[in-house]
């Protein structure tokens, strides 16, 4: 398959670390671009349109919470999946993202057992399922 | 502990039903000896499994607050929950609804009416599962899904932004 052809996943995480582990899983079935700040974020959204966006909630430049909910109320990026992949484990943050608009919701670290490659392949090819079916 | 009897395994239901809630507890508690805890919705049901460490949830998918599939998610995405036997239970009986399920991460997909006898069953097949069941569960829905399909999420997504456009 064309590299062009992949699906597009905009990695929107500051930590470096998580940067390079993110894109290696992902490299195989998609294209990725990194952004570091919510602000990058957004443009990389409204440039690219990528498929995913894989956001750490805690953003140098402010909660991705509101990020979410900018994308939700925009009827020509709602349609983006958005995973949170994030250090921010309480149950009621959880829910917030949930309501906020999220599709799925990772805690970190990411371990071999949460298989972040495969779900967020199988998010990519049934996420819009789930959506239709609430 | 009487020879034979399973151990008393918890088991959290969530259903918004609160008839349905109660039959069904009544049946795991009665034919199968589990220890049942109830909640009312997707919410609830997150904030209870953490009080609670479940040893099996059943998970209704039609629910205010946060639906089963959200519910799923959010318990798979954790290391603290992310083991913890899954079942989905629901009228929603559409192939791609029960791809979707099993995709996100449940262990079971049962279609509504499901007699108490078969949620029984349902649960101790459950508690048997293990790490390499879901892997080799994972890999086999990602290979029943076409390749193709991905192939073509890039031209979908653009072609959705066009339609949005116009």
């Amino acid at each position: 398959m064309l590299k062009q052809n992949l699906p597009l996943v905009v990695v929107a995480d500051p930590d470096p670390e998580y940067q390079r582990h993110i894109v290696q899983s992902l490299s195989s079935s998609c294209r990725c671009l990194v952004t570091r700040t919510l602000r990058e974020t957004y443009q990389a959204i409204q440039s690219e349109r990528p498929a995913l966006v894989t956001l750490e909630l805690d953003q140098p430049d402010g909660d991705g919470l509101t990020l979410i909910r900018f994308l939700q109320e925009d009827i020509q990026l709602r349609s983006i999946l958005i995973a949170c992949v994030t250090r921010r484990a309480a149950v009621k943050e959880k829910i917030q993202a949930f309501r906020a608009g999220a599709d799925d919701y990772l805690v970190k670290p990411l371990t071999p057992m949460m298989n972040f490659y495969g779900r967020m392949l199988l998010l990519l090819r049934a996420g819009h399922f789930a959506r239709a079916a609430r | 502990m009487t020879a034979g009897a399973l151990p008393a395994y918890t088991v959290l239901i969530v259903d918004d039903d609160p008839d349905l809630l109660q039959l069904l507890t009544d049946g795991l508690e009665l034919l199968g000896n589990f220890r049942v805890v109830q909640a009312a919705d997707g919410i609830a049901g997150l904030e209870q499994y953490f009080e609670v460490q479940p040893d099996c949830m059943i998970i209704d998918v039609k629910m205010p607050g946060l639906d089963g599939y959200q519910l799923v998610r959010a318990l798979r995405g954790d290391p603290a929950s992310a083991e913890t036997p899954l079942i989905m239970l629901t009228a929603l009986a559409q192939e791609q609804q029960q791809f979707a399920g099993l995709a996100l991460g449940a262990d079971q997909y049962l279609i509504k009416p499901v007699t108490p006898r078969e949620l029984v069953a349902a649960v101790k097949r459950a508690l048997l599962i293990g790490e390499e069941d879901r892997r080799a569960r994972m890999q086999s829905l990602l290979a029943q899904s076409e390749e193709a399909e991905i192939e073509h999420i890039a031209s979908h997504t653009q072609e959705a932004f066009s339609e949005q456009e116009d």
